[in-house]
């Protein structure tokens, strides 16, 4: 078993590095330390304009919600696979050592990733939530002990059925550690420093009692890691083509009036086709949302115009990008084929539901446009100008695309 | 309402899988298919529907091919696949309204087709789920029921047994031998002879993608020299394996 964890490590931190060089392509490192400045210079600005308020109520709350999002960012990595749970089966004992190498390395992983993320936030500590360096050190050391402990609950989860009860995780997971947190932020932070340490004496002597009977839960194991692994490609994937994302469909139900319903149009069919695949896959729609709100968010801390506008028009443009491949959902169904459809409507059932979600786009993007406080004219062309974009890519660039696609 | 199979030679590359078959499926009768795994049963069907395009000779239902005409070919041909393929994100009240759609059928009367046999097979308390939640059976008999919603000429069913509980089993073929009587040509890919010499009107028998036989049960006895021989006995001679 030893030798399969440090074979998947080893092949896991290959994949990683393999996506990550498609991630941080030549464009996207100039974008990013565009991003990275703008982001840096606002944070200060932002600090700099808070410095001479005496009494900041929003900070503390501002702060313990970021520390207890943060502490989530990670999640344990097992690299357990779907067949696992039948080639496996017999190491029943062995996947103890397993499961406690895993939780070493992904204790190693998450504590890093806090304390870079808490670096980041320690001038809003000092200068916004006014703490003192002292509490800023003990609120770190609470923070990445908070963390070991949450560590070592999802791996103990594996093993034990009764954490999975919905009460019990926000209790854990949620609840305990804002508490936790929120007397770091309140309190002297050395106070909730003691509290998470006796918290994670408490669960190491859980565990160790715990684990000697019971039984190790593949099932579940395997679940969590695939939808790890899911969220990780999912990231990928907006970089480049990751073959193996298929997120399971969403049912949303409360959507179904929004629906396009039963039609005797001979596109119609296209059309009731082409958007249930859109609203119920757990990929497009949730890139469309991501992608949308992420926009929306840097266009509200970009004040100038221009890049405003370049930017709102680049993410049209990869929002359109990314839906293409909705075009192709249903080739492999075979009613496709069989059916007596007009497989002519397909593109225009197609164009029409791509112009609507990127036309959705642009309204949403004219607004911190809008904003910024222009000339009606300069807003509204703006407008006219995303809107257009939009019409192009669902009209004339997808054709083309999906040409190349097929 | 016959399907003309003529001279066909066809298959999934340059090289030919199929190799100068021809046989008829005439209305009202239920012709089995027959051949071992892999000797061209689900190749010659995915002619027929037109996933693959004959490299000689020709297919024609009621004297149309799918060249000269696809859209009044694909109106008069239903399909159910081996493997149960369905749309992830519909759930099976949206297969069964896609379906109608497609066929441009009277809703109010499909739907109560519909629903007559999704009580066949038990799923009508089951409209509001996904593929997902099915099992293969299931799957089954859900291209099953979206198949025979359509009134067609010609159906074809690739390897129906492999999945069905016993109690479906029984009720498909009850559903296919009403088809059968309403004049429908049903042409079935198996390899479950059994069943296919108790149900079948007439075989086509393929191996290594040549036609090896067809005809009655009482044909092939006659061809092979034996009159009480089985259908799996037939086969298994003339392929002599």
């Amino acid at each position: 078993m030893n030798e399969i964890w440090k074979k998947r490590r080893a092949s896991y931190q290959k994949m990683l590095l393999k996506y990550l060089r498609y991630v941080f392509n030549d464009h996207f490192v100039i974008a990013l330390l565009f991003l990275f400045g703008a982001f840096g210079l606002s944070y200060s600005n932002f600090l700099k304009s808070l410095s001479g308020n005496e009494n900041i109520w929003w900070a503390q709350p501002t702060a313990l919600f970021i520390l207890v999002i943060m502490m989530h960012v990670n999640q344990i990595a097992t690299f357990l696979k779907e067949p696992d749970k039948v080639f496996l089966l017999p190491q029943e004992k062995e996947i103890r050592q397993y499961i406690k190498n895993s939780g070493q390395y992904s204790t190693f992983i998450a504590v890093t990733v806090q304390l870079a993320l808490y670096v980041v936030l320690t001038p809003f500590l000092l200068f916004a939530a006014k703490l003192t360096g002292l509490n800023v050190i003990f609120l770190a050391i609470t923070q990445v002990v908070l963390t070991i402990d949450r560590t070592k609950r999802q791996a103990m989860g594996l093993f034990i059925t009764q954490n999975r009860v919905f009460s019990k995780e926000v209790t854990f997971s949620w609840l305990i550690p804002g508490l936790i947190l929120a007397a770091g932020v309140y309190l002297p932070a050395y106070v909730a420093c003691a509290v998470a340490i006796l918290l994670l004496l408490f669960t190491t002597s859980r565990e160790q009692k715990l684990l000697a009977t019971k039984i190790f839960d593949w099932r579940y194991a395997i679940d969590q890691e695939a939808a790890r692994m899911a969220r990780l490609y999912r990231f990928f994937n907006m970089f480049t083509d990751v073959g193996s994302v298929s997120p399971k469909p969403k049912r949303r139900r409360y959507l179904d009036r929004l629906l396009p319903k039963y039609s005797a149009k001979p596109e119609g069919i296209f059309k009731y086709l082409f958007w249930r695949a859109f609203v119920r896959s757990g990929e497009f729609s949730n890139l469309y949302l991501r992608l949308t709100l992420l926009c929306l968010i840097v266009l509200f801390f970009i004040p100038n115009y221009w890049v405003s506008l370049l930017i709102a028009a680049v993410f049209v443009y990869l929002l359109g990008f990314q839906l293409m491949p909705l075009f192709v959902t249903y080739d492999e169904v075979v009613f496709m084929h069989t059916y007596p459809i007009n497989i002519q409507k397909k593109f225009l059932a197609f164009s029409k539901m791509l112009f609507s979600l990127l036309f959705i786009s642009s309204i949403f993007f004219f607004i911190p446009i809008a904003i910024q406080g222009p000339e009606i004219i300069k807003a509204l062309s703006a407008l006219v100008l995303l809107v257009a974009e939009s019409a192009l890519i669902a009209r004339i660039y997808s054709k083309t695309r999906i040409n190349k696609m097929s | 309402m016959t399907l003309k199979v003529k001279n066909l030679v066809g298959g999934y590359s340059s090289i030919p899988v199929l190799k100068d078959i021809s046989f008829e499926v005439p209305g009202s009768s239920l012709v089995g298919l027959i051949g071992l795994n892999g000797a061209g049963k689900s190749t010659t069907i995915n002619h027929i529907i037109g996933l693959l395009r004959p490299m000689k000779g020709s297919i024609t239902l009621n004297g149309v091919s799918l060249q000269q005409d696809a859209a009044q070919y694909k109106k008069m041909i239903a399909y159910i696949p081996e493997i149960p393929v369905l749309y992830e994100e519909l759930t099976l009240k949206e297969h069964i309204e896609l379906t109608m759609m497609a066929y441009q059928l009277d809703k109010e009367q499909a739907w109560q087709k519909a629903e007559r046999f999704l009580k066949v097979f038990r799923l009508d308390n089951k409209l509001d789920w996904f593929p997902i939640n099915f099992s293969k059976g299931m799957k089954q008999k859900v291209m099953i029921v979206c198949a025979l919603l359509p009134k067609v000429d010609l159906l074809l069913v690739d390897e129906p047994f492999l999945g069905l509980d016993p109690l479906a089993t029984r009720d498909l073929l009850n559903l296919l031998d009403k088809e059968k009587q309403a004049g429908t040509a049903i042409l079935m890919s198996t390899h479950v002879l059994s069943t296919a010499q108790e149900v079948c009107d007439s075989f086509v028998m393929i191996d290594e993608g040549q036609l090896l036989a067809s005809g009655t049960l009482s044909d092939l006895q006659e061809q092979s020299h034996k009159p009480d021989a089985s259908l799996s006995e037939i086969y298994l001679d003339m392929t002599d394996k």
